[in-house]
């Protein structure tokens, strides 16, 4: 059987299982209008609220599902940060970054990180990425593929740092997901979208909780505070 | 691959003198944190590396972008989606929804119902293969959209089970699956889904049993996000393995003997009386039987604990007639 004659089978035998023929054009034209313009479900009541009480949400949630959140005031502060993170961990002050982003621009050897671009090696220690969106509702980072952005840097190093500004936060996964429809559609949707949530973790041994299963130990969030330039952008 | 069984020997100290000290956690929590998980990490991800092809599931296919949702806590999904240079997702037409906002609903409900969590770790959209000036990805990405009797059951009395998640709710609930574990089920989908299920998948007569491994009190419907009635369908199951005679023998013989008595409420109390008696005395002082007709699957591996000797209603009705609450 080829490829579109099981295709075609699976309908033939959907409709005969449903009691019908295709679908009359203005019920079809009807289903396609709902894909155009897609409703919203419920809205949970802890997706809503105030920018400032969604920034808090934020915060509280991202911590609850195990990530860390440190506060800055400007986005300056970013490589000075790293550099203190990296110390305070025992880590070697080397960064993985987007290529040509608004991060991989920034005062680096000032701050003396060394830094490189491109795909994560398997033993990755440290990543850092900026976000295009962050859910409030549920304390998650919204990040996605392209040119500068290998997934696997959002995937592969031990501990990977997002940077996220205060503007970026949304509500619910809605609003990020409207927010997808109109700044990427046009260019070209990109390959993945990617939701973090806390850093990986797994309870298949044993049934305990363990950080660290294949994706990053460790998420630590840097919240710019101030309404940058920089926010909204895919970095 | 095969990962080394540890042995005490191999335990790091940490965990060697937690053991001494007898702190269950603790070892836990050490041999956790610096054994397994680090091994696992380092060799899989090796694999992860060096493979050509990654296969995953998808939770979900969205109409509206042409989507695959996939999501895991782990991570695997994600590496299986990106370093190969194949990317093949294999699933089934109930995973099709119509928008990414129906996506986020049932996001909403799927790892809190699981785990108790507000969204899983990785929740990751793919749309397609690596694009031309992509930094990663596979060049190839292949969706393959299985049947296998799904589009029979719409229409059927089975048509509910296709809203599933698999958000594994009704398992973490069933005292049947808690008890006897994943494996016991023999196939994919374990726990009342799987009972629900699998017989449709594979044919009642080879599953028949499945349906029967419950004891109806129903917590699998009542915690389902999805609201499948999943008493009702192992119930329907069992209808079908009745009429068409895939019951054993035995058990048909002894329902048939049931139903008789059952509807002869004197001969019903005379027989269990005798039933009752008859057993106290066979097991002796012991109060356990190690042999009983018809039941030898159940004596070969365990003792049968034997009736007191008097029925409920025999002592209901010695009771009140001393007068005893």
């Amino acid at each position: 059987m080829t490829h579109s004659d099981a295709r075609e089978e699976i309908i033939r035998t959907l409709r005969k299982s449903l009691r019908r023929e295709a679908l009359p054009p203005e019920t079809l034209a009807d289903l396609q209008n709902r894909l155009l313009h897609p409703e919203r479900g419920v809205i949970p009541r802890q997706a809503q609220g105030t920018h400032a009480a969604l920034v808090e949400r934020f915060t509280e949630k991202a911590v609850a599902a195990q990530a860390s959140v440190a506060h800055l005031s400007s986005l300056e502060q970013v490589p000075r940060t790293v550099a203190l993170f990296a110390r305070e961990h025992s880590f070697p002050a080397r960064a993985l970054l987007p290529h040509q982003s608004r991060l991989h621009a920034m005062e680096w050897a000032q701050a003396e990180v060394e830094t490189a671009t491109g795909s994560p090696a398997r033993n990755c220690p440290l990543g850092v990425t900026a976000c295009f969106a962050a859910i409030a509702e549920s304390g998650t980072v919204m990040v996605h593929s392209g040119p500068g952005h290998p997934h696997a840097l959002h995937i592969v190093p031990e501990t990977l740092l997002v940077v996220v500004t205060e503007n970026q936060i949304v509500g619910a996964y809605e609003d990020a997901l409207d927010l997808a429809r109109a700044r990427l559609r046009h260019n070209a949707w990109p390959r993945i979208i990617s939701w973090i949530t806390g850093p990986s973790r797994t309870a298949d041994i044993a049934g305990v909780i363990l950080f660290g299963a294949h994706g990053s130990r460790r998420i630590h969030i840097l919240l710019i505070d101030s309404d940058d330039p920089c926010s909204g952008e895919s970095t | 691959m095969t990962l080394h069984e540890p042995t005490s020997n191999d335990l790091p100290a940490q965990a060697r003198k937690a053991l001494n000290d007898s702190n269950l956690q603790s070892v836990l929590d050490a041999v956790g944190q610096l054994f397994p998980l680090d091994e696992a990490r380092t060799i899989l991800r090796d694999h992860f590396f060096t493979a050509d092809i990654g296969i995953t599931g998808a939770n979900m296919l969205v109409a509206e972008t042409g989507s695959a949702v996939v999501i895991s806590n782990e991570g695997n999904g994600s590496l299986s989606m990106t370093l190969p240079k194949t990317h093949i997702v294999v699933t089934s037409i109930d995973k099709i929804i119509p928008t990414l906002n129906d996506a986020a609903t049932i996001l909403r409900i799927l790892a809190r119902s699981a785990t108790g969590q507000e969204l899983t770790t990785y929740t990751t959209f793919i749309t397609g293969p690596k694009r031309a000036h992509d930094a990663d990805g596979p060049e190839k990405f292949h969706v393959v959209l299985l049947d296998n009797g799904r589009a029979n059951m719409i229409g059927s009395e089975f048509q509910d089970v296709l809203r599933c998640i698999r958000c594994s709710a009704c398992l973490n609930h069933c005292p049947v699956y808690t008890s006897i574990g994943g494996h016991a089920y023999g196939w994919v989908y374990p726990g009342p889904i799987g009972s629900a299920l699998t017989p449709h998948l594979l044919g009642l007569a080879e599953t028949h049993h499945l349906p029967n491994a419950s004891t109806f009190y129903g917590k699998c419907e009542e915690v389902c996000p999805m609201g499948i009635p999943l008493t009702k369908m192992m119930r329907h199951w069992r209808e079908k393995e009745f009429e068409r005679h895939l019951t054993p023998t035995t058990s048909r013989f002894g329902l048939g003997a049931w139903a008789f008595l059952a509807r002869r409420p004197r001969l019903y109390r005379w027989a269990t009386a005798s039933a009752a008696w008859l057993l106290n005395k066979a097991a002796g002082a012991k109060g356990r039987l190690i042999y009983l007709p018809f039941g030898e699957g159940w004596t070969k591996v365990r003792d049968m604990p034997a009736p007191e000797g008097k029925t409920f209603l025999s002592q209901w009705k010695n009771r009140k007639k001393v007068g005893a609450p």
